[in-house]
């Protein structure tokens, strides 16, 4: 059985610091940008953005396909506690998935996806959504802190419509340590780049790619397209020219200029560029890196890449929608620049029965429409009986995540624990309903009445560490 | 011919403002002591047969119990009944409405009610913790200026209420202030003012809010046959009325008006058996400038989208149309809480006997008496509106006509 992609989609963060940004600060020199997270992002919002956009992509309107979501990430927000349970809630993922998190390299999504790939292969399952998302946290003055940028990238994995095969894998693997972060390590670290560089990351692939070469009979300028693991912009460099891999065939996959390295979400997002351009029948060889470990993976694009490209969200189109920021508004970003305060005690704790008993309902926007008058009364838990007609039966709607501003506020002045300015939306969605939430991503001046805006899930509040999601507000980012 | 079962004989106030000095329980007794010195022939407080206390947010306040036992324990009433109201915004005056509901009944015909809050006492960052209450999600970042400031931009957007307007209240409410002694803020403001002090909530500038205000009020009420026994000045309640709206701000139908307060209005006025025409003046909630515009309208001052104008016209002033908040309102005045209702309806009091000159022994008279409105219909409208979602109104009209 033939089994690949059927669909991809990718999410970079709006907000980019230049690298000569953080140089002025520390020294040092920086070409390009890193793609970073807003205060209020992380692993798990742009998991969501990115897997979206994979099922839109994929023409799965029903999240119930879905047999498995596995996650690859290095920057999970918590050691023990899955990332995926409010992912799957969001996208409406059925209770009786294949969940795994699979982690503690930049090559999780690798793994993710040959796992996932073997399920569909075992016939386990028929579909699968795999994810790499990541943001490593570099230490301020770090080398790793003018590298490291945050994205993500979906992979929806199955037998049909596919378009992009994986044909072949192979592994290189040694016990070898660069980078590491162990228990209660704040940041990564890393080891002397002279040796790791040439014995970690170079032997690996060159071992890994020669090793996938050889058992399949082909040569390298065979491939259209090669992307390999990006931890800055040399070192994929050095292992291409060893391995005559031209800069022509790598073009495509070259992201860490636009987005900085992006761990373990760095290959899927190279792959998900190769994609957004490849035509059917080229060869795209992908080769990760992470911990002593290097993974290749050999695909080949078919025919479903060129119907399903007016469904795409591309990563050009991600890249170009930026708002370049400058260092102190980065590290608060990052959560390393903070006031020394006690944010505002939350009247629910995002830890309580409350949110297991809404959760589904308020990250994933489900509605009650009234079998009477219509009118769709949220969150449904709390709404037994319609609030305009007193009907007490219900069809179960989900909210549009698109529409357009009816009313709104900027507050410059909120207690601890929240960002200010801070946006309020009250908004019309596309189906009617009105809703409000917080807004994002939002120059507080360009904020207009009638402005189209989108629902996007993101963390609004955390308390003993246990974050709290839910949806708010920004300005339509790319269209599709 | 107007409800008019029960009638105030006394009031009682004190002077708003940060009181760092003064506990919650000294705030009560002076209120208290204050009414009760000040009833025309006298008071003997063993009259009292029941008591209610409104306070909003008692964990703002040191003891944090506020059991009705809070009031009569700590003022030598220990005994008589007493229930605490809560009502948001409208805590003080839908305290005032729950005792004219007492003696109404016939079971009592004597009840004091004091309104109290402490704002001072918790940092203003721990009152803003507001924001992360209630629902963790529908109602984060909810506070008064995020429920409010939206209706400002709506009405702008729909109506073409400018900033200048919603200043002018401002301007008008500041100016009033400076004549009423028990005001917390008691300077005059300009336009220009209002436009230069920072930004808090868009649109609104910090002289667009009110301040943060300590506070206490009282008042006795008695069943109308029975005022002449303390007065011969009594002021009657003609009418009231309490109207809710939905309680989350996306079930909001409505972003230019208060649904709440037209609802409350139109009970009051049905009650009172008068139109709005008859208001010779009014204590509404002017928590933010546009409040005031928007209460114009709901309140029938003016038609829906004139409450821009309506102001510009001076039709509020103290010589106007309807003279609105001469006591400066919450702006000048201040808004706490629990007690800005009952202190509304303590300055009815005084305008509707045209003793506002007086004001019962506070401040220079000279300086009181500028803020005197010339009553000439007889009635007076007292309006709160506010809770979660803006989703709750008292109006009570008071008379100073006995039929």
């Amino acid at each position: 059985m033939t089994v690949g992609i059927m669909g991809y989609g990718v999410y970079i963060p709006r907000l980019r610091i230049k690298r000569e940004e953080i140089a002025k600060v520390w020294g040092g020199r920086g070409k390009g940008e890193n793609a970073v997270l807003n205060t209020n992002e992380d692993v798990i919002t742009m998991a969501v953005e990115a897997s979206f956009n994979a099922l839109k992509h994929a023409g799965i309107n029903d999240p119930g396909e879905i047999d498995a979501i596995y996650l690859g990430t290095d920057s999970s927000p918590n050691i023990e506690h899955s990332s995926i349970g409010v992912i799957a809630q969001t996208l409406g993922a059925r209770q009786d998935i294949d969940v795994t998190d699979f982690t503690t390299s930049p090559r999780a999504c690798v793994a993710a996806l040959k796992a996932c790939i073997d399920a569909v292969r075992a016939g386990r399952i028929k579909c699968g959504l795999v994810i790499g998302s990541d943001y490593r946290p570099a230490s301020p003055g770090s080398n790793m802190e003018m590298y490291f940028g945050g994205g993500a990238a979906a992979f929806i994995v199955g037998s049909r419509d596919t378009v992009a095969d994986l044909e072949e894998v192979h592994t290189h693997s040694s016990n070898f340590r660069d980078n590491w972060r162990s228990q209660g390590d704040t940041y990564v670290k890393d080891y002397e780049p002279r040796f790791t560089r040439q014995y970690g990351y170079s032997d690996h692939i060159l071992n890994s790619t020669n090793g996938l070469l050889s058992k399949i009979g082909l040569t390298v300028d065979q491939f259209q397209h090669v992307v390999f693991q990006q931890p800055d912009a040399k070192l994929p460099m050095g292992v291409a020219k060893k391995l005559k891999v031209t800069p022509e065939q790598m073009k495509l996959g070259s992201i860490f200029h636009d987005i900085g390295d992006t761990g373990a979400a760095c290959l899927f997002i190279g792959l998900s560029s190769i994609f957004d351009k490849a035509i059917p029948g080229d060869k795209v060889l992908a080769v990760s890196y992470g911990s002593g470990t290097s993974d290749v993976l050999y695909f080949t694009m078919r025919e479903p890449v060129e119907k399903a490209r007016d469904r795409c969200k591309t990563y050009d189109s991600y890249v170009a929608s930026k708002i370049n920021i400058d260092y102190p508004r980065y590290l608060r970003g990052k959560g390393a620049l903070a006031k020394d305060e006690s944010p505002a005690r939350m009247g629910v704790s995002p830890l309580s029965p409350f949110m297991w008993r809404a959760g589904a309902e308020l990250y994933r926007l489900i509605g009650a429409k009234c079998t009477n008058c219509g009118y769709v009364n949220f969150p449904p838990s709390q709404r037994r009986i319609c609030i305009r007609c007193s009907n007490t039966e219900f069809k179960e709607v989900l909210l549009k995540r698109r529409g357009e501003i009816h009313t709104y506020c900027v507050n410059y002045y909120m207690p601890p624990g929240f960002e200010s300015p801070l946006p309020i939306i009250i908004a019309d969605l596309d189906d009617g309903v009105r809703h409000r939430a917080l807004g994002t991503e939002m120059d507080p001046d360009e904020i207009k009445i009638n402005m189209p805006v989108e629902l996007v899930l993101r963390k609004l509040a955390s308390e003993n560490n246990v974050n709290l999601y839910g949806n708010v507000f920004r300005p339509i980012r790319t269209q599709q | 011919m107007g409800w008019n079962r029960v009638a105030i004989v006394g009031v009682g106030l004190i002077k708003f403002g940060e009181l760092f000095e003064k506990d919650w329980e000294v705030m009560v007794e002076e209120a208290y002591l204050n009414a009760i010195n000040h009833v025309d022939k006298g008071f003997d407080p063993k009259d009292i047969q029941a008591a209610w206390i409104a306070d909003c947010r008692p964990g703002a306040h040191g003891t944090q119990t506020i059991a009705g036992v809070s009031l009569v324990g700590n003022i030598g009433l220990a005994g008589i009944p007493c229930t605490h109201v809560e009502n948001g915004c409208p805590t003080g005056s839908d305290g005032f409405r729950n005792a004219c509901l007492g003696v109404a009944s016939g079971v009592y015909d004597v009840a004091l009610v004091v309104g109290a809050e402490k704002m001072r006492d918790k940092s203003t960052a721990e009152m803003l913790s507001l924001a992360a209450q209630g629902h963790p999600v529908i109602q984060r970042g909810e506070t008064a200026m995020t429920m409010f400031a939206p209706q400002a931009m709506r009405h702008m957007h729909e109506f073409g209420t400018t900033k200048e307007q919603m200043a002018l209240v401002a301007v008008k409410n500041h100016r009033n202030g400076v004549y009423d002694p028990y005001s917390h803020y008691r300077y005059e403001i300009t336009i220009e003012d209002v436009f230069k002090s920072p930004m808090v909530c868009s649109p609104l500038n910090l002289l667009d809010c009110c301040p943060q205000t300590d506070g206490a009020a009282a008042a006795i009420i008695c069943s109308a046959d029975m005022a002449e026994k303390y007065t011969d000045k009594p002021i009657y309640v003609a009418g009231f009325g309490m109207g809710t709206d939905t309680f989350y701000v996306h079930e909001k139908e409505n972003f230019t008006e208060f649904v709440a307060s037209v609802r409350a209005a139109k009970q009051a006025y049905s009650m009172a058996g008068i139109g709005p025409e008859e208001i010779d003046v009014a204590e509404v909630h002017d928590c933010f400038s546009i409040t005031e515009i928007i209460n114009y309208e709901d309140l029938g001052f003016c038609e829906k989208g004139q409450g821009g104008m309506y102001i510009e016209k001076g039709e509020s002033d103290l010589d106007g149309k309807t003279s609105v908040n001469p006591s400066g309102g919450l702006m000048s005045k201040g808004h706490p809480l629990g007690a800005t209702g009952i202190a509304q309806i303590a300055e009815l009091f005084w305008q509707l006997r045209e003793d506002v000159r007086e004001s019962n022994g506070a401040g220079d008279p000279s300086v009181n008496e500028k803020r005197q409105v010339n009553i000439r219909k007889g009635y007076g409208l007292q309006h709160n509106v506010g809770g979660r979602g803006i989703s709750n109104s008292v109006v009570t009209i008071l008379t100073n006509k006995r039929t």
